[in-house]
C-alpha cells in the first residue's frame, strides 16, 4: 500500500487508486468535471490539475496513479492558478442561463465559480459562441 | 559541404531502385542484418547523438531503447510523414526524391527494435508522395529488401503506407497513432508512452521521416563520422526549410550549428528588395520569434537555439522583413492553431479561439490596452496544461510576439488601425510572405 502526502495529510492508499480517489480518502475534494469512476479516463477537462513534487509540469489528478512517497499539493498557488484558468476558459463560451437551467443549484460550474473566481468575464459578451435554443423564450 | 540527405541533387533518378543500389543503397541494411546485433544498431545510433527531426529533438537511440526487450506483443514502427508544421517542407521532397533512403531507414530501425510491421503515416495532401513511396516499396519487395526472409537473413518486415485526412494534430505522435487505428486523432494522455502502449496497444516507435533518413548513413559510416558534423550534442546534416522574405527561399542541407545569419544573408541570398530584417521564426510557426538583433547571433542547432530563447523544431525558418505587420503575422498563426486545435482539452479549445479573437480585434484597430495583458495571461494559462503541445505551440509565439513587438501592438490600438496598411487595407503579413 503506497503512502503519500496530499496537502500535508498522510494517505495510505490502495495501489491502483488515482489521486482523486486517494484525496477522497482524507476528505480532500479535487475539482473535476470529466472524471467518473465508472468510465475510462479521458483527462481533457483539465480541472483536476494538481502540483506533484518532482514533476516538471502540473499533473491531472485523474490520470496520475498513487506512488510511494508522492507529495501532492492540490491548493498551492500554481495549482489554484491553473484551476482558476481552466474555469475561466470553460466559462468563455458557456451559456449564462442559470435562472432557467435545470442544473442550477447542483452545478459544479457554479460551485467552483464561487470557490475560485467570482470575477466578471474578461471575454466580451457579444462574442460568445451562442448555440440556438430549441424554443427561444427571450 | 558534401550533400548527404539531399543526395538527389547530385544523383539523378535516385528514386529508382537500381540507381539507389548503384550508389551504395541498401548496403547499410545488409550491414544491419548480417554484421550487427539489434543492440549494436541501437548503441551506434545512441552514440551518434542523432536527435529526432520532427520537432521535439528527442535522442533517437534512447527512444528506441525504451521498447521492452521481452515484449510478448508485436512491436510496431510508425514513420511520421504527416509534415504539417507551417513553413516546413523537407519531408515532402525526401519522399518524392529519395523514397528508398526512407525505406532503408525504416528497415534498419525495425531490425533494431524488433518490429516486423512498419506503418508510414502520410499527411492527407501527400497523394503523389504516397504513389511514389508505394512504387518504391513494391520495388523493394520485388528485390527482397522487404518482405519475408529479407536477403536470406531470416528477418521479416512488412511496410504499409497510410494517408491521413490532413489534420495538423495527426502529426502529434499519439494523435497519429489514434488516427492510424481509425479513430479521431485525439492525442492520448501519457503515461502510458507509445514505447509501452502505442499502436493497437502494442509497443511502438514513432520517428520522423528525416530522422529515419539519417539512420542508413550512420550505420554505413559510423557514429564518429556522424558526430564530426556540427556540434557534438546535436550533430548531423539538417535540411533547413527557408521561407518568407528572402531572395532564395527553399531547402538547404547544411550542418547543424550553421549560423542563422549566414543562412539568411549568404545561402538565402539576403532579404527581399534589400530591406531590413525584422524577425525570424527559427523552427516552424510554433516557436518563439527572434528579433533581428537576436537572429544574427544564433547558430542553428538544438542547444544554441534553445539557449537563445526559442526552439529549433523542424527547422522551418520563416524570415520577415521590415514591412511585415507583426500583429497580422500573429493573427495568421493564431488562426491556424485555433483551426487545428482538436478541441479535446479545455485550455486549448477555448484559449486558441480567445487569442485569435483578441489578435484579430487588435489588428483591426478595435483593441484595448488591457487586451495585451489578457493575451499574455491566456497564453500562459494554456501552456503546459494540456494533453499535447498544441496549446504551447500557440502560447510560445504569443508570449514572444507581444513583448518583442509591443510598440506595434500599441500602435494598432492607439491608431485604431493597422499602421502598415493604408486605409483601404492593402499590405503584407506572414500570409503574404509565405505565399499561403
Amino acid at each position: 500500500m503506497p503512502k503519500l502526502t496530499i496537502d500535508g495529510k498522510e494517505v495510505d492508499a490502495g495501489a491502483n487508486l488515482n489521486l482523486i480517489q486517494a484525496a477522497e480518502l482524507v476528505g480532500i475534494e479535487i475539482p473535476q468535471y470529466c472524471y467518473h469512476p465508472g468510465l475510462t479516463i479521458v483527462g481533457n477537462c483539465r480541472m483536476c490539475l494538481v502540483e506533484v513534487e518532482k514533476a516538471p509540469k502540473l499533473q491531472i489528478a485523474c490520470n496520475t496513479r498513487v506512488a510511494e512517497g508522492m507529495v501532492v499539493h492540490t491548493k498551492s498557488d500554481k495549482a489554484r492558478t491553473a484551476q482558476k484558468a481552466v474555469l475561466e476558459f470553460l466559462l468563455i463560451n458557456h451559456p449564462i442561463d442559470c435562472p432557467v437551467c435545470d442544473q442550477a443549484g447542483e452545478c459544479k460550474l457554479q460551485d467552483y465559480y464561487m470557490d475560485y473566481d467570482q470575477q466578471p468575464s474578461r471575454f466580451p459578451l457579444p462574442e460568445k459562441n451562442h448555440k440556438g435554443k430549441a424554443i427561444d423564450i427571450g | 559541404m558534401e550533400r548527404i540527405l539531399t543526395r538527389w541533387l547530385d544523383i539523378p533518378d535516385l528514386r529508382k531502385l537500381d540507381v539507389y543500389v548503384g550508389n551504395g543503397g541498401y548496403k547499410a541494411l545488409r550491414k544491419a542484418l548480417f554484421d550487427m546485433k539489434p543492440e549494436e544498431i541501437i548503441n551506434e545510433v545512441k552514440n551518434s547523438n542523432l536527435r529526432g527531426r520532427g520537432g521535439a529533438a528527442f535522442p533517437t537511440g534512447v527512444k528506441w531503447s525504451f521498447i521492452p526487450k521481452d515484449s510478448k506483443k508485436p512491436v510496431y514502427l510508425c514513420c511520421n510523414a504527416d509534415e504539417s508544421e507551417p513553413g516546413t517542407f523537407a519531408n515532402r521532397y525526401e519522399l518524392e526524391l529519395d523514397p528508398h533512403g526512407i525505406i532503408e531507414g525504416i528497415a534498419i530501425t525495425c531490425r533494431a527494435v524488433g518490429a516486423h510491421i512498419a506503418y508510414t503515416y502520410l499527411r492527407g495532401e501527400f497523394t503523389v508522395q504516397k504513389r511514389i513511396l508505394d512504387a518504391a516499396i513494391a520495388e523493394a519487395y520485388a528485390s527482397n529488401y522487404l518482405g519475408k526472409n529479407i536477403l536470406g537473413s531470416g528477418f521479416d518486415l512488412d511496410v504499409f503506407t497510410h494517408r491521413g485526412a490532413g489534420a495538423y494534430i495527426c502529426g502529434e505522435e499519439t494523435g497519429l497513432l489514434e488516427s492510424l487505428e481509425g479513430k479521431r486523432a485525439y492525442p492520448r494522455n501519457r503515461p502510458p508512452f507509445p514505447a509501452i502502449q502505442g499502436a493497437f496497444g502494442c509497443p511502438t516507435v514513432v520517428n520522423n521521416v528525416e530522422t529515419l533518413a539519417n539512420v542508413p548513413h550512420i550505420i554505413n559510416r559510423g557514429s564518429d563520422w556522424y558526430k564530426s558534423i556540427g556540434p557534438e550534442k546535436s550533430p548531423g546534416p539538417k535540411i533547413f526549410c527557408l521561407s518568407g522574405h528572402v531572395n532564395k527561399p527553399g531547402l538547404y542541407e547544411l550542418p547543424m550549428g550553421f549560423p542563422l545569419k549566414d543562412l539568411i544573408y549568404d545561402v538565402g541570398g539576403g532579404i527581399l528588395d534589400g530591406k531590413a530584417l525584422k524577425g525570424v521564426i527559427p523552427g516552424g510557426s510554433s516557436f518563439p520569434i527572434f528579433t533581428a538583433e537576436e537572429a544574427v547571433k544564433v547558430n542553428m542547432d538544438f542547444e544554441s537555439v534553445r539557449a537563445a530563447g526559442s526552439l529549433m523544431g523542424t527547422a522551418g525558418v520563416m524570415v520577415m522583413h521590415e514591412d511585415t505587420c507583426m500583429v497580422d503575422a500573429l493573427k495568421t498563426i493564431a488562426h491556424f492553431y485555433h483551426h487545428e486545435s482538436c478541441g479535446q482539452c479545455t485550455p486549448c479549445r477555448e484559449g486558441c479561439g480567445w487569442i485569435e479573437k483578441l489578435v484579430t480585434e487588435i489588428e483591426a484597430g478595435r483593441g484595448k490596452m488591457e487586451d495585451l495583458k489578457v493575451l499574455i495571461d491566456a497564453a500562459s494559462n494554456m501552456e503546459g496544461n494540456t494533453i499535447c503541445v498544441l496549446a504551447d505551440s500557440l502560447s510560445m509565439p504569443v508570449k514572444s510576439f507581444v513583448p518583442k513587438y509591443r510598440d506595434e501592438f500599441e500602435a494598432h490600438i492607439k491608431l485604431g488601425r493597422c499602421p502598415f496598411k493604408d486605409r483601404d487595407g492593402k499590405a503584407g503579413g506572414l500570409s503574404a510572405a509565405a505565399g499561403h
